[in-house]
């Protein structure tokens, strides 16, 4: 689905940003990628849709490169970008213009379009905000409107790109709720976050450190050494809960559902 | 209640009786009676929209016009001839993502501006700025640079900094936490909580955040602000072990620890007591309940 080989980017030869960043990503999974301030994380999104290019090594969108310009208008099409700040993305004047926008782009025909918006604003529980204006949205709604204009662009990756670091606690659950919807419905996922509870949601972590990859594996892997601390991030509450309780098994993002659990085994005595 | 509320507010540096503010012809914040305490962390908290900026704005002095009284030791505040009310100099305020406020062209430039437009010589402004630099975690080698150069959690303390420069009694953050790493987040809020206890009781912050985990972890008292009313001022502890329904039927999500508390207290079918609100003496009190369990089971 993606893949990144041996990539390398700077804007000055000597502040590299990313070192050799080897990695691919398979159909449906969903990765998040944490990492300090400046490490290198917008950079790797933004080289996954032709936004920066690669000064070393090649980066691949099912086997289309965004390096070829030919390539381009395909890989966009492909890859939405959710990005921080909801109020720099929405351009138009209501939900379903956003939608519009993207469509026209892709010369989607007219009549194709308005089943299009239907599906893609069920997916993201706005069906009632069609002809809202960005100025009758919260923060959340604004970002779950742009998630609505990548869908019905009917990508196979999508990036959220801090998408949730703006967003108040029930804007951030119910965007991370839509991302867990959209996992189970097959989309590719890369989330860019530094809330430690969003990753251990996903599946798969890739943690980033001065350019290079120093972590690839689930997110229990990652928080059960020292490995988060040393590099700026922290363990999620759920872990903590894990540790200081002694529970057994490997920790989840669900530690209330783990706490039912963990009460009731304590009754049952192993053979 | 409301007599003793009034009462303090005439005592308390920052206090505000019976305010009321409209913006845009919509009533923003009505009926707002309250004190900031010095010497105290106070957490404005509430769901978005719920006029925790407003209000913020006030104490700093930017809402021209408001009804009410905003009272400054008791005194009123002052106000230009117009009646508008003017910026208080000692209140500092940093806005939410503050290095987007950021506009000199190096480093030092940006540090120093606030004392150079105070008239403060070029030997007392160095100073100043070395003392600062150490405090919010930065290094005199970034002082030449451009800031466009900086990374943000970089951009974020010299837009701080800056504000502590110009040494005021109270400090306004709001959301100064927003899109920073784990670590960078945890530095800020400790460097802020040193910035006040080294006040010895001279100063205070404003904090609002939708974090409640860190307004539980770090605030003396908590604000709590629905739909443009003050639905109460109590300490944290008191908010988070003893008030939750309110919390909750502002919209307001409890803190993890806090919501493990009830969660444990539901499945053992016991009360349980923690010393604070504070994450590490609650997973300590919650933990005693998990222990026994495992000892009668054994």
């Amino acid at each position: 689905m993606l893949e990144f080989r041996d990539v390398s980017f700077h804007y000055h030869k000597d502040k590299p940003i990313l070192r050799g960043v080897d990695f691919s990503l398979a159909a449906g999974e969903f990765v998040c990628v944490v990492g300090r301030n400046g490490c290198g994380k917008s950079t790797l999104a933004r080289l996954t849709n032709g936004l920066a290019q690669p000064r070393g090594g090649k980066v691949f969108v099912n086997g289309l490169n965004p390096a070829i310009p030919a390539d381009l208008p395909a890989i966009r099409q492909q890859v939405g970008f959710i990005f921080q700040n909801p109020d720099d993305q929405f351009i138009t004047s209501s939900v379903s213009d956003e939608i519009v926008f993207g469509l026209e782009n892709m010369r989607v025909p007219r009549e194709e379009m308005d089943e299009r918006i239907r599906q893609a604003l069920l997916a993201v529980d706005l069906t009632d905000y069609a002809h809202a204006a960005p100025h009758e949205l919260s923060g959340g709604q604004k970002q779950r409107a742009a998630v609505a204009a990548v869908l019905a662009m009917r990508p196979n990756l999508v990036i959220f790109d801090e998408a949730t670091s703006m967003l108040d606690p029930r804007g951030r659950s119910r965007m991370l709720a839509l991302m867990q919807s959209l996992h189970q419905q097959g989309m590719t996922l890369l989330h860019i976050t530094h809330h430690m509870d969003e990753v251990m949601a996903a599946q798969r972590v890739l943690l980033l450190d001065q350019g290079k990859i120093a972590f690839d594996g689930t997110p229990a892997n990652l928080f059960a050494g020292s490995l988060p601390q040393s590099y700026g991030m922290e363990k999620p509450f759920s872990i903590r809960v894990h540790e200081a309780l002694g529970w057994t098994g490997t920790p989840v993002f669900d530690w209330k559902e783990r706490a039912r659990l963990a009460w009731k085994l304590k009754g049952w005595k192993p053979q | 209640m409301e007599a003793k509320r009034m009462e303090a507010a005439m005592k308390g540096k920052y206090a505000l009786r019976d305010v009321e503010v409209t913006l845009n012809g919509r009533l923003v914040l009505q009926s707002i009676t309250c004190t900031l305490h010095e010497g105290r962390w106070s957490s404005l908290i509430g769901q978005t929209g719920a006029g925790k900026s407003t209000l913020a704005r006030l104490f700093k002095g930017l809402l021209p016009e408001f009804g009410g009284e905003y009272l400054l030791s008791g005194q009123p505040v002052p106000r230009n001839r117009k009646g508008a009310l003017l910026p208080l100099p000692d209140v500092g305020f940093v806005f939410q993502y503050p290095e987007h406020q950021i506009f000199e062209t190096t480093v030092e430039r940006e540090l120093s501006f606030s004392l150079r437009m105070s008239g403060a010589g070029a030997a007392e402004i160095r100073e100043a700025i070395q003392r600062i630099l150490p405090r919010v975690g930065l290094t005199e080698e970034l002082l030449p640079l451009s800031p466009l150069r900086l990374s943000g959690g970089q951009k974020r303390r010299v837009a701080i900094a800056s504000v502590l420069l110009t040494q005021p009694r109270l400090l306004i953050l709001d959301e100064p936490t927003a899109a920073l790493d784990p670590a960078g987040r945890h530095s800020l809020l400790g460097l802020l909580k040193s910035w006040q206890h080294e006040g010895e009781g001279e100063r205070s912050i404003l904090f609002i955040s939708h974090q409640m985990e860190d307004v539980a972890e770090y605030s003396d008292e908590v604000l709590l602000l629905d739909a443009g009313r003050l639905r109460g001022q109590f300490s944290a502890d008191e908010w988070f072990l003893r008030q939750n329904d309110r919390l909750e039927a502002a919209g307001l999500r409890l803190p993890e620890p806090i919501q493990l508390l009830r969660l444990t207290e539901e499945l053992s079918g016991q009360k349980i007591e923690s010393s604070s609100c504070r994450e590490e003496d609650v997973l300590n009190a919650v933990q005693a309940v998990w222990q026994s369990r495992r000892m009668n089971d054994a």
